[in-house]
């Protein structure tokens, strides 16, 4: 029992171990994947962030050229104010602008001007951040500016309170920059210049317009692609929309609102993978939501995957188990063979000596009686030769018994060789039943002998005496109660065929095809009590076989057949 | 042939024009200028004889009419990006009827034109990216592929068809969005005056932007703004079925631009101060006041009402009221065309020199945009929950239609009036207040931008 459980741990523990590291190598490489995932869509929302940027370069470049064709006109005319108001009219991007001069001067819009509604709440507005010269000035004297996108923010105790952010895109000296500002819980964007004049231009972007463009900056969702429509989309951006199959990314401004959304996941709950945007639109979010973000880890399909494996694995060795528990039954099969094998070698001579002598005592004793010239056998003389006549039979049957295992072994070995000698098959036959006769008269069993086989032809007389032997051996032990044997043989060129019939119980049809396996005995009442090796029939097919001819079971009723088959010529020939 | 439907479209519409006098004027003197390809620019003041001694308001018009189109002329391309929202109210007999109203109305597109469609629910797809028209049947496929679901995206709808018309943008033709919609935008900006915004810079590229609004369920403020900061035009629609009908009338609108990118400058001068425009947005700056158009249409006329404070005079003086500078595009004849006016009134002590010296026309326009005024203010206050006050107002307008109706004989005025009365007594209706007030911004807008449909 002891044994037992410790086999089982030696069996269980190395296979827990596998288990816990293939576990282990599945978590961590889920968890690589996901951080690979994970990578990816920070690298797709990056790229998307970039976009924005580059938009904001755009931008930046075309407010500057805008802004020159105000260069060529002179200060304080009526052209100059001409200028600009051509500028606000047409510019879909500058709302306002306002220009100061070097000693903070307002040059534009003056109050001494007429001013429209329009610029005459831009000026109340701008006043907080005009009146904090260091948004623009500061960069020039501090020239290290170790704080790139450095943020700013200051309030005012004033009815509307203004957050204002502002950074420098460019290390010193600061010519341009944004200004992100909130009025009324919007995000404004104030694009500011500086002159060779030192001169100031303050430009107040179109808020709605920038979103507007930065929605069209980004893809759309593709509709259910048709074959027609695919054609139209032009490559490019077919490809740039794959990457994003499966997911969908919005855009949300600083009080987490949506202002646009695009792909083709419908978004549930609110798993995302976020990143804020870069300056100007800092504190605005692009998250990234797809179904690998929502759905629960592997888990449970590895856990399945686990069971199959197990139980496959379960099976295997069952399966083994079987396979070494029928392999051990062959082995031991064979190795009892290979010892009797061996023995048998060791008891042939003796045996042949014992045989010997037995027949030597026989003569003799049936001599001794003619000496003491008594017409009757005496009593003790029957007796000694009963005993004798025993000793005889016993003897033959060990000779049988090991020569069928020294056959069966040399033909395992393929060792076995035919020796051919020219002789009468009849003949051959009768010198077995003759060897059988006391046996058979004992059991009070008749044989009847159809002699068709006269001829002489060479034929390995002691292999046929082998098979002959087996078979008649199997009727003295199973079928002996039918009381007669038929024995039939026929030659007709090549070919002898014998045929031995009995009249015992037979042999069932589902054993019919076994009974030639090695070591197998019928299992029935027949066999009970009856000793046996279980390689007579074997050995007896094998040898017929080896002979050019076979050993066939032959149905007939009441008892059993068996027919031999030989090729045996009239010359000698291999 | 398309010509010819455009004139068969544009009759059909004339019956509808609200100043039919102006109308018959117009046609007249279109008559005797058949063959110029020029805007009719005309500038009166209501009153052209004024009370002396008196300080007081006077009313000027700037008018400004299309000319006709030669049936032999081709017409002026055109670049639509038709923006339908598909959101989950949408669904049913709504999308149907805006599938099969979008597909009508393109059938009467040519290969010369351009167009696209654009849908969007709470996200944006864009059906027919930017084409020529020339393979309609398969436009129809991809557009009756269009189904309803999700939210209202509706300010990226229209940036997105705005795009769309951006690939193909010259100022040769007419560029124009139209959104239908049934819906609160819920996704992005969503407010009127945000849209209005947006209108007003898609304007400076010369976009227009036609609002439908189909059923209650649409924001009215919202889709007036977008519509009216891009000067495109705006239409109620209650009935899906209606669409197909409004959509044809939207397309002839369309396909009859003459003029675009329309510059007004109007300069008064020294004394005079400029109070307020009627009904239009412009700028006033010190007494120079502008306003923009961005197109005409072939025979409609389009004007510009200006309240000004007049100085006291002495009688038999001649004083100058205000000089009169436009400029616009002409899309036929490929150039930039400019045209120069000016008004002036003459001061007497007789009544009855003052009373014969109304222009009746003029008058009844002034009258007709000052009660739109009231009419609006009178949608203010109701907002509030000031129900009495804004009942009040419109029989204050009313009454004032009343006394300028018989003062002029004039029908249109009369018409108004029974409006103004009607609409003080509907003010109650809390049940029906969704849809009465879509009806009066519609009627506003509709005056306001004197719309042909």
């Amino acid at each position: 029992m002891k044994n037992k459980i410790l086999i089982l741990l030696l069996i269980m523990m190395p296979i827990a171990l596998l288990v816990w590291f293939a576990y282990r190598a599945q978590t961590n490489e889920q968890l690589a994947t996901q951080q690979q995932y994970q990578n990816l869509a920070y690298t797709q929302l990056k790229r998307v962030d970039d976009k924005i940027i580059n938009y904001f370069q755009q931008l930046e470049s075309t407010l500057t050229s805008e802004r020159k064709s105000l260069d060529q006109a002179l200060l304080n005319t009526e052209e100059y104010t001409k200028k600009i108001r051509q500028i606000l009219k047409y510019s879909p991007y500058i709302l306002n602008i306002y220009i100061a001069d070097k000693d903070q001067n307002t040059i534009y819009p003056s109050m001494s001007q007429a001013l429209s509604e329009k610029e005459q709440s831009f000026l109340s507005n701008i006043q907080v951040i005009i009146k904090n010269r260091s948004l623009f000035s500061q960069q020039d004297k501090t020239e290290q500016t170790s704080v790139k996108n450095a943020f700013k923010t200051m309030s005012r105790n004033v009815s509307e309170k203004k957050n204002i952010i502002q950074s420098q895109d460019t290390v010193s000296p600061v010519k341009s920059g944004w200004i992100a500002w909130y009025l009324d819980r919007n995000l404004h964007h104030l694009f500011w210049f500086k002159d060779a004049q030192q001169r100031l231009y303050l430009l107040s972007l179109d808020r709605v317009r920038i979103l507007s463009e930065l929605m069209v900056l980004l893809p759309e969702s593709a509709s259910v692609i048709t074959p027609e429509k695919a054609d139209s989309i032009a490559l490019s951006s077919r490809r740039y929309n794959q990457s994003f199959k499966g997911v969908s990314i919005r855009l949300s401004n600083s009080n987490n609102e949506l202002i646009y959304e695009w792909g083709d996941f419908p978004v549930t709950d609110n798993k995302s993978i976020d990143i804020m945007l870069s300056y100007p639109l800092s504190s605005w979010k692009l998250s990234w939501y797809a179904k690998h973000l929502s759905q629960p880890s592997f888990q449970q399909q590895w856990f399945l995957v686990m069971i199959a494996f197990l139980a496959s694995f379960l099976m295997m060795i069952i399966f083994f188990l079987i396979y070494r528990e029928y392999n051990r039954k062959i082995r031991q099969a064979q190795q009892r063979v290979n010892f009797v094998s061996q023995v048998s070698h060791e008891l042939k001579t003796p045996l042949t000596n014992i045989r010997m002598y037995a027949e030597l005592l026989e003569t003799k004793i049936e001599s001794l009686g003619y000496d003491n010239e008594e017409q009757e056998p005496s009593k003790e003389k029957i007796k000694s030769q009963h005993f004798l006549s025993v000793i005889l039979n016993e003897t033959l049957r060990l000779s049988r018994l090991i020569e069928n295992v020294l056959s069966f072994s040399k033909v395992q070995k393929q060792s076995f060789k035919v020796n051919k000698t020219q002789s009468v098959i009849d003949d051959c036959i009768d010198s077995v039943l003759l060897s059988f006769m006391p046996v058979f008269k004992q059991k009070k069993l008749t044989v009847n002998f159809s002699k068709n086989a006269a001829k002489a032809v060479f034929f390995d007389a002691q292999l046929l005496e082998q098979i002959l032997n087996n078979l008649l051996s199997n009727i003295d032990k199973y079928a002996s109660q039918g009381g007669k044997i038929d024995i039939l043989s026929h030659q007709m060129d090549n070919d002898v065929q014998i045929e031995i019939r009995d009249y015992g119980p037979g042999i069932a049809k589902k054993e019919q095809e076994k009974i030639f396996n090695p070591f197998y005995r019928s299992e029935s009442k027949l066999t009970e009590g009856v000793s046996g090796t279980g390689i007579g029939l074997t050995i007896s097919q094998q040898l017929a076989t080896l002979h050019g001819g076979q050993l066939v079971y032959k149905e007939v009723s009441p008892g059993a057949c068996f027919v031999i088959q030989l090729i045996a010529s009239t010359k000698e020939n291999r | 042939m398309k010509t010819q439907n455009s004139h068969k479209i544009f009759s059909l519409y004339s019956s509808r024009l609200i100043i039919g006098i102006a109308l018959l004027i117009t046609l007249g003197q279109n008559h005797v200028f058949a063959k110029t390809t020029q805007i009719k620019l005309s500038t009166n003041m209501a009153t052209a004889v004024m009370e002396a001694d008196k300080r007081q308001t006077a009313f000027l018009k700037v008018s400004l009419t299309g000319f006709d189109v030669d049936e032999q002329q081709d017409r002026i391309p055109a670049n639509i990006a038709i923006v339908l929202d598909k959101s989950g109210s949408m669904s049913g007999q709504k999308i149907e009827f805006a599938r099969q109203a979008a597909i009508h109305a393109i059938s009467q597109l040519n290969q010369d034109d351009i167009v696209s469609v654009v849908t969007y629910d709470n996200q944006v797809q864009i059906i027919v990216p930017s084409t020529k028209v020339t393979n309609k049947a398969r436009i129809n496929r991809l557009i009756n592929g269009i189904k309803a679901s999700g939210n209202t995206a509706l300010f990226a709808g229209v940036s997105k068809g705005a795009a769309e018309l951006r690939k193909f943008l010259s100022q040769n033709q007419v560029n124009r969005v139209i959104l239908l919609s049934d819906g609160l935008a819920n996704v992005g900006p969503k407010s009127p005056s945000e849209l209005g915004q947006l209108g007003a810079s898609l304007s400076k590229e010369g976009i227009s932007v036609t609002t439908i609004g189909l059923g209650l369920g649409y924001n009215e403020d919202l889709m007036t703004q977008l519509a009216g900061f891009s000067d495109g035009n705006h239409a109620f629609v209650e009935k899906p079925s209606d669409l197909v009908k409004i959509f044809q009338y939207e397309f002839g609108d369309v396909l009859s631009v003459v003029a675009q990118d329309v510059n007004i400058i109007i300069e008064c001068d020294d004394n005079i101060r400029p109070i307020r425009v009627l009904g239009r947005a412009g700028d006033i700056i010190g007494n120079k006041v502008s306003v923009r158009m961005n197109q005409l249409y072939s025979g409609q006329e389009k004007f510009i009402l200006l309240e000004v404070e007049v100085p006291e005079h002495k009688a038999n003086t001649n004083v100058d009221i205000a000089s009169v500078k436009i400029d616009y595009n002409n899309l036929y004849t490929h150039s930039r065309q400019k045209l120069n006016d000016s008004a002036s009134v003459t001061f007497s002590t007789s009544k009855q020199e003052v009373e014969e010296s109304i222009d009746a026309e003029v008058y009844e326009s002034s009258v007709e945009q000052v009660a739109n005024e009231y009419s609006k203010k009178a949608v203010e206050l109701r907002d509030k929950g000031d129900i009495s006050g804004a009942r009040a107002i419109l029989n204050k307008s009313a009454d004032y239609l009343q006394s300028n109706a018989t003062k002029l004989s004039s029908s249109v005025l009369k018409e108004q009036e029974m409006e103004a009365r009607q609409d003080a007594q509907e003010l109650d209706d809390s049940k029906n207040w969704l849809r009465t007030r879509k009806v009066l911004r519609e009627k506003q807008y509709k005056r306001s931008k004197q719309q042909s449909y």
